[in-house]
């Protein structure tokens, strides 16, 4: 068998060195940006939760960015500094290695790995391996290796993050004796999604609680209640922005920060699922967009890539141990049940509890994690959204468009203030946190 | 070599029981044809797939049946009977003029008792563009060519309602002699958010049902003080109508969509009905979820009604598989707490049991699953004495395809995003799956059970079948069939019965307010055998028969008697009635019934009150840590022991409780009365979930002790989970604390026993796995006493191969083998029944027993001699046949627990047969939470249906694991025949409907035969299972050498029974019944005169 390999081997060799010109590969920072709008589709059709989500963008980006750090004097390996992650193998033959087409295939493998219909990626990784084989074999061959060797060394590093343990933990138990506690919303009153997420290795933060929010204001149907007010307030606003009709600004911008991937639909005896990007792809967008408008290199986008989606990561773990901690119920399944039993929030309610929001969590973070990478007030057109049928949308910063993604959820009546006010401020602390433990840049 | 040729040729020109006469042979071309529309499809309207109706009746009284087809969008047909299986659209010339808007059901009514039957048309009106309203074409007499002419005068009637119709029913529901109508509507809105139930009582003037009262020929809404509900989360689509409680009022079965309970009203006599499902869920159990059509009939010839109400589950697995199932049982545990019934995506066949209670054995009887159905029909097809069924179904987009729902759909919705909302939503509706399949046959056994004859009845076409009736067409004594069909002809099965059965068919001739005799019931006396009928037309979904009650006789050529009563209670009895057709007259009917009231002998009487303890059990968790299980094993409490504890010579009684329940203590005193003693003695141990505890002497002082076990499979280790021993000083327990230190377990049972024939009382206690590891067995328990109360664990001395036999879940003690040393047999989950030979020093596992295939999910043992021979019989208590599993040694039920995903934690993987097939029992959504790597290559349902338990899991995986099987799910009688070998037999079909969790003997009815009480139930399984709630308690009897299902002793044990113990209370015998998370119930054994 090894000799039959290697006979294979010395006459592609052969073939190779007979009839290939050498040409280089280039792999530009659109390259880049169509494998994460690949996997991006992928995570889309085939449904994955926000914090699920944010796992699958974090590990490929981290792994093409150790690769290109590893010859590139401006950027510092995570090894070390992301917890438990050790230095990638060296590569044994440099001679034709091209670390940028090597740091892509790592994407591509690791992409592959973390979603489903893994035939998605393959078909599209396969027409890039086909182009490039034709433009320089050798250069292929040999960066194609490396990327996989690294692949295989992220992902057994990925591997240890207890993601497949959580898998068989208990699913969440419903507290029905206590009125504050989360319930399944409608239509579909799924279940509380990841409840062990604090569990997952984080990657910067020294813990899931370590930015544990205040809690919220303390459950109370009083209507005097600093918690009945919010309860209330949801309420108001809802109906003052329904009443303004579906052009108003607070329902266009419900609509455009809702990504949620399983939006439950009912149209007469048919259901079906809308689905959309997740927050954590919303930023990953909006990554894609201010490396674009700033022109950056490929280096310079996956260091981009690659912080926010460690930041967004780390904040989910972060939101999701708050949110199993608090156990807080929804405004739906209060406002039904003391208020108006016909009230419907604008934006369905997602299956998890409320305290704090994860896009607010989620979006702090991303934000401050972009503002180090590309500077404050950077301003942008959002059209991340445009795919979903919702409109283009711009800000003057980062932190504006965080801002309005937090305020979102209330306007989308999915939130009291207190988990987008105390959620968007956990992400920033949390955000701030990671880029100054994160020595990225020299 | 002659009859080899026959036999072969016999098998090749078999002919199907139902021929399908063609279009071109009847002249019936009337097709139901729908018709997509950017105003009116089905994403405008949620029933624009539900099909239309039929209704058979003579309109021109020349003794042949005529047919009015509904058509949704098209215009409705009414068809002339030639005679021969030949019609006459007569529609046009009739003035019959339906071809607009929305129509719906049908049903046919003498509405002005003129002797010409008139027809009342439902419809859609007041929803979006469609604005029509009921129609009442009132029949003004034939011309001389014999068509009928009609005239639409629903105004004048005041029943031109415009709302959401679905069907009507004309009936007496009153008594007062004259034909009220039950309007069953439905809402339109979207289905899928639940609410609360409490929403039924509020009212919406379209979609809510109404009870309309025949005042002189006017139709008054008495909805609201006849106790209708009218709410807008109705979604009616069944109506049954039938005197269930044979009290002489009719009374209402509604089934509804969706989440939203059926309603099963009980006519009060008064004008008002009750609705039972929503005020008392024990009478029917679960009822259908998706309910579409139903039916009332009497299908075991007991003289009592029984109703079918069908739902959506296929038969096919591969539908099953990628179809939207039930909510997971956490989240049904909200939606009941939200203020609904139980409900179940299965058809539901409630066997009507003198009117008080119903035992759901749709999956015991065979006809729980028929794909997406609409109408059922109870009739007897092949005259031979038995009510058999048929059932349309098929659908021509099925809306709850999985793939459709979380794949297809958004794929559409992205590529149409630029595109008008119309085309894009005709593009979805292009992408709904079909599901075209045949209708059922099923044939009547005569016990309990159908068999499914659709291959050998009839051609089994595919199609998408609604409205139905039967009716004998062509006058030659058997039942024809007519269906309404989408988008094909309609059928008409001709029925070409030639096994020379009889028939009886009857016609009415009733008073000047009620022409056709509606409400009319007969009972035909045969041979000790009782056939009842009732004529309310109205059945079959959307449809309705005609007013002819057709009774199958099998070869008898006369009736013994028959006895014919009116609404008014008037009746006739006319002996030896001879085969054919005969109408009845009200005028002969002479006699009258002073009451219906039916005489009835008790056996037991409930007594309420008794002891302050009511069983209270959290819910149960563990579908949440394991959700892979098809039950659990949370609920096993509570178990009842009874003693004379203080020697004042009265029973007192210990019952358990549940996690952080204490279990008490009730001391009888010499009224009869119960005083709780020492609660706080049993407080401190509130915390174990106790299961199971028996009174014994333990230090030979004279007095009785007590011992303890717990379980709840919860606690992993712990005190929680250890045995704990009260010793009785002087009528007080004092709590040896030393006792069983180090032993915990997840017990089942303890047994006090002399073993070892040394004169004190040993302890046997079993365990039914290990804590929170779902089939995986722990270690078993033999503690020898050492005469003072001592305990030693001598299991490895006595037994080794006990101590490891598996997930014990009931045992007893008995000499088998006349040694003079009790045996041990012990019955338990995934293990066969094993008798273990005592010799003093070791128990052996006794060989030849025929028992070594008997694997089951046994819960309960009684041995006895019960057939009187001189040795001991075993019955055991088993999972029963009334759920979609099924087992045998071919086809086992197995359970694989292995690592598969090597994150270190076991998953049970447990698998079934469904035909051939072996399938994994979780849904495919809870496997993927478990096991994400299956959404790899398995990601679309359709995919993962067709995979095969292999290609889920690797050959590899599925050998490596721990496997357990199961080849037997029925109770079984194992009959002792000498030597003991034993033979195992059934019990009764009754007695399989549900769990059977424990068993008393007795002669309950003192005639000196012996008798056998079963208890059962079991709520805490898989949703996908349902809810095991059918028995009511049965009692069998020893007769004839076999166990047979003794009626004639009524019972009403409902609810989750565990365990039944018997006291002498107040000097009279009593049995007591412990049910999970409710009180106990006693019931005092009472004598007949």
């Amino acid at each position: 068998m090894i000799r039959r390999i290697g006979l294979l081997l010395f006459l592609a060799v052969l073939v190779i060195s007979c009839s290939q010109k050498k040409e280089d590969i280039v792999i530009s920072p659109e390259d880049f940006h169509e494998s994460v709008d690949r996997v991006t589709q992928v995570m889309i059709h085939d449904i994955f939760s926000p914090p699920v989500a944010s796992r699958i963008f974090v590990y490929p980006n981290i792994a093409a960015y150790e690769i290109l750090a590893s010859q590139d004097n401006k950027y510092l390996s995570l090894a070390n500094q992301v917890r438990e992650l050790s230095p990638i193998p060296k590569p044994v033959d440099t001679t034709s290695l091209n670390y940028e087409l090597a740091a892509l295939v790592a994407h591509i493998d690791l992409n592959k790995r973390l979603i489903f219909s893994e035939e998605r990626i393959e078909t599209y990784r396969d027409s890039l391996y086909a182009l490039w084989e034709t433009k320089n074999r050798d250069q292929y061959e040999v960066s194609k290796k490396y990327g996989l060797e690294v692949a295989e060394h992220i992902a057994e590093w990925m591997n240890g993050d207890n993601y497949a343990q959580t898998r068989t933990m208990p699913k969440f138990t419903v507290d029905t004796d206590n009125p504050s506690r989360w319930q399944p919303t409608p239509p579909a009153y799924m279940a509380g999604i990841e409840p062990h997420w604090s569990k997952i290795r984080p990657f910067v933060i020294d813990s899931a609680s370590q930015f544990k929010p205040t809690p919220p204001p303390p459950f109370s149907m009083d209507k005097d209640s600093d918690f009945y007010k919010e309860v209330q307030e949801v309420y108001d606003i809802s109906n003052d922005i329904t009443a303004k009709g579906d052009a108003s600004e607070e329902v266009q911008i419900a609509q455009f920060w809702d990504c949620n991937p399983y939006v439950s639909v009912t149209r007469g005896h048919l259901m079906f699922a809308t689905k959309k990007i997740t927050p954590g792809a919303h930023w990953i967008g909006i990554t894609k967009i201010a490396s674009r408008k700033s022109n950056a290199d490929l280096h310079k986008t996956v260091y981009a890539y690659t912080k926010a989606s460690i930041a967004m990561a780390d904040a989910f773990i972060s939101c999701w141990d708050e949110k199993y901690r608090s156990n807080l119920i929804r405004p739906e399944t209060l406002i039904n049940e003391h208020i108006d039993e016909n009230w419907e929030p604008i934006l369905q309610t997602p299956p998890f509890p409320e305290y704090t929001s994860g896009h607010s969590v989620v979006s702090g973070a991303a934000a401050v994690a972009l503002t180090d990478v590309f500077g404050d007030n950077f301003a942008f057109h959002d059209d991340t959204e445009v795919p979903y049928g919702l409109p283009v949308r711009s800000f003057p910063s980062f932190k504006a468009a965080a801002d309005e993604a937090a305020i979102s959820r209330m306007y989308g009546g999915i939130h009291y203030r207190a988990a987008v006010e105390i959620g968007v401020n956990q992400g920033r602390n949390l955000g701030k946190f990671v880029i100054d433990n994160l020595q990225m840049t020299q | 070599m002659g009859i080899l040729f026959s036999g072969c040729k016999q098998k090749q020109e078999k002919e199907k029981l139902f021929k399908k006469r063609s279009a071109s042979e009847t002249g019936v071309s009337f097709k139901n044809q729908l018709t997509d529309t950017p105003e009116l499809n089905i994403l405008t309207y949620l029933y624009f797939y539900n099909g239309a109706g039929v209704a058979a009746g003579d309109f021109n009284n020349d003794g042949l049946p005529d047919l009015y087809f509904t058509s949704n969008q098209e215009s409705d047909r009414l068809y002339l009977n030639n005679g021969n299986l030949n019609f006459t659209d007569i529609t046009e010339a009739s003035g019959i003029d339906n071809s607009d808007e929305w129509t719906t059901g049908v049903t046919q009514v003498d509405i002005n008792n003129d002797g010409w039957l008139d027809i009342y048309v439902c419809k859609v009106g007041n929803y979006q563009t469609l604005k029509g309203k009921n129609l009442l074409y009132v029949n003004q007499g034939a011309d001389n060519k014999g068509i009928p002419t009609f005239k639409e005068e629903a105004d004048k009637y005041n029943l031109d309602f415009s709302g959401f119709s679905t069907q009507a029913a004309f009936f007496d529901y009153d008594l007062d002699g004259d034909l009220d109508m039950y309007l069953l509507n439905h809402s339109v809105k979207p289905n899928r958010t639940y609410g609360k139930g409490s929403k039924r009582k509020q009212i919406d003037s379209l979609s809510g049902d109404i009870l309309f009262r025949n005042d002189d020929g006017k139709f008054m809404d008495v909805s609201q003080e006849a106790g209708i509900f009218q709410g807008s989360i109705g979604y009616g689509l069944g109506i049954g109508i039938s005197d269930v409680n044979n009290d002489g009022y009719p009374d209402v079965y509604i089934g509804n969509d969706f989440f939203e309970n059926d309603y099963f009203y009980f006519n009060q006599g008064n004008g008002t009905f009750k609705e039972t499902i929503s005020s008392n869920e024990k009478v029917l159990g679960h009822t259908s979820h998706f309910s579409m059509g139903n039916t009332i009939a009497d299908i075991n010839n007991d003289g009592w009604t029984d109703i079918i109400s069908l739902d959506m589950l296929p038969e096919n697995l591969e539908t099953y598989k990628t179809s939207g199932l039930e909510y997971a049982f956490p989240t049904y545990d909200q939606y009941l707490r939200n203020g609904f019934a139980p409900q179940y995506m299965q058809n539901t066949l409630h066997l009507n049991r003198k009117g008080q209670t119903f035992n759901e054995i749709a999956h015991m009887s065979g006809v729980a699953a028929t794909e997406w159905s609409w109408g059922a029909l109870f009739a007897d097809f092949d005259n031979d004495g038995h009510k058999d069924l048929f059932v349309s179904n098929g659908i021509k987009g099925a809306t709850n395809d999985m793939d459709f729902i979380s794949f297809i759909a958004n794929e559409k919705i992205q590529k149409a995003i630029e595109s008008g909302m119309t085309q894009k939503e005709m593009s979805f509706i292009g992408e709904l799956p079909e599901k075209k399949v045949p209708n059922y046959f099923f044939k009547n056994n005569g016990d309990l059970t159908f068999s499914d004859v659709t291959n050998t009845w009839s051609e089994s076409e595919d199609s998408f079948s609604h409205g139905c009736a039967y009716v004998d067409l062509d006058n030659d004594g058997d039942l024809d069939v007519v269906v309404n069909n989408v988008n094909e002809e309609a059928y008409i099965l001709e029925n070409t019965q030639k096994d020379n059965n009889r028939s009886l068919s009857l016609s009415f001739e009733g008073t000047t307010k009620n022409r056709f005799g509606v409400g009319v019931k007969v009972k035909a006396y045969i041979k000790g055998s009782t056939l009842v009928g009732e004529s309310f037309p109205t059945k079959g979904y959307l449809s309705s028969t005609t007013n002819t009650i057709h009774l199958g006789l099998g070869k008898d050529s006369i009736l013994d008697s028959l006895q014919v009563i009116w609404p008014s209670k008037r009746f006739q009895t006319l002996k030896e009635v001879s085969v054919g057709k005969l109408t009845l007259k009200y005028e002969d009917a002479l006699d009258s019934i002073a009451s219906l009231k039916h005489k009835s002998f008790n056996f037991f009487k409930p007594v309420e009150g008794l002891i302050p303890f009511a069983h209270d059990e959290k819910p149960t968790v563990e579908f949440n840590v394991d959700p892979l299980i098809p039950f659990a094993n949370t609920n096993n409490g509570p178990s009842v022991s009874v003693a004379d504890i203080n020697q004042d010579g009265l029973d007192d009684v210990f019952i358990s409780g549940a996690k952080a329940q204490a279990s008490a203590l009730f001391v009888q005193n010499k009224e009869g009365g119960f005083t709780q003693l020492q609660d706080e003695l049993f407080a401190q141990d509130a915390f174990n979930e106790d299961v199971a505890h028996t009174f014994f002497d333990a230090n030979g002082d004279g007095f009785k002790d007590l011992v303890v076990v717990s379980a709840g499979n919860e606690f992993k280790s712990s005190s929680r989970i250890q045995p704990r021993l009260y010793l009785n000083k002087n009528g007080r327990f004092v709590k040896d604390s030393l006792a069983f230190k180090g032993v915990e377990l997840n017990a089942s049972k303890v047994l006090a026993v002399d073993f070892d024939n040394d004169g004190d009382m040993d302890l046997t206690i079993t365990s039914d796995q290990k804590p929170r590891q779902f089939g995986i067995e722990d270690r078993q328990y033999l503690f020898q006493n050492d005469g003072s109360g001592n305990f030693e664990d001598v299991t490895s001395v006595f037994s080794k191969e006990f101590e490891q036999v598996g997930n014990v879940k009931d045992a007893s003690w008995i000499d088998l083998d006349g040694n003079g040393y009790t045996d041990l047999i012990v019955v338990g989950h995934w293990m066969p029944v094993t008798i273990f030979l005592n010799n003093g020093k070791e128990l052996t596992l006794a060989s030849g027993d025929n028992l070594e295939n008997s694997h089951g999910l046994w819960n309960s043992l009684i041995v006895d001699d019960f057939d009187g021979d001189g040795d001991m019989d075993l019955v055991v208590g088993n999972w029963g046949l009334n759920s979609k599993l099924k087992a045998s040694l071919e086809r086992p039920l197995t359970l694989y627990s292995k690592d598969f995903d090597t994150n270190g934690s076991v998953e049970p993987l447990v698998t079934y047969y469904h035909g051939t097939k072996e399938t994994p029992f979780a849904s495919k959504d809870e496997l993927v939470k478990q096991l994400p790597f299956l959404n790899k290559d398995f990601l679309s349902y359709k995919s993962f249906a067709k995979a095969s338990l292999e290609d889920l899991f690797g050959e590899q995986n599925l050998d490596s694991a721990i496997k357990k099987e199961v080849y037997e799910l029925a109770s079984c009688y194992f009959e002792n025949t000498g030597n003991l070998q034993f033979i195992k037999k059934q019990l009764p079909n009754i007695a399989q409907i549900s769990t059977v969790n424990d068993m008393l003997a007795d002669d309950f009815d003192r005639d000196g035969v012996k008798d056998l009480l079963l208890v059962g139930n079991n709520y805490e399984i898989s949703t996908q299972l349902g809810r095991m709630d059918a028995s009511h308690g049965i009692i069998l009897s020893f007769k004839d050498n076999g166990p047979k299902w003794n009626k004639n002793i009524p019972i009403d044990i409902s609810g989750p029974a565990r365990s039944i113990e018997k006291a002498t209370i107040n000097n009279k015998e009593h049995y007591i019944i412990g049910i999970n998370n409710s009180k106990p119930l006693f019931l005092e054994r009472i004598i007949n005169e």
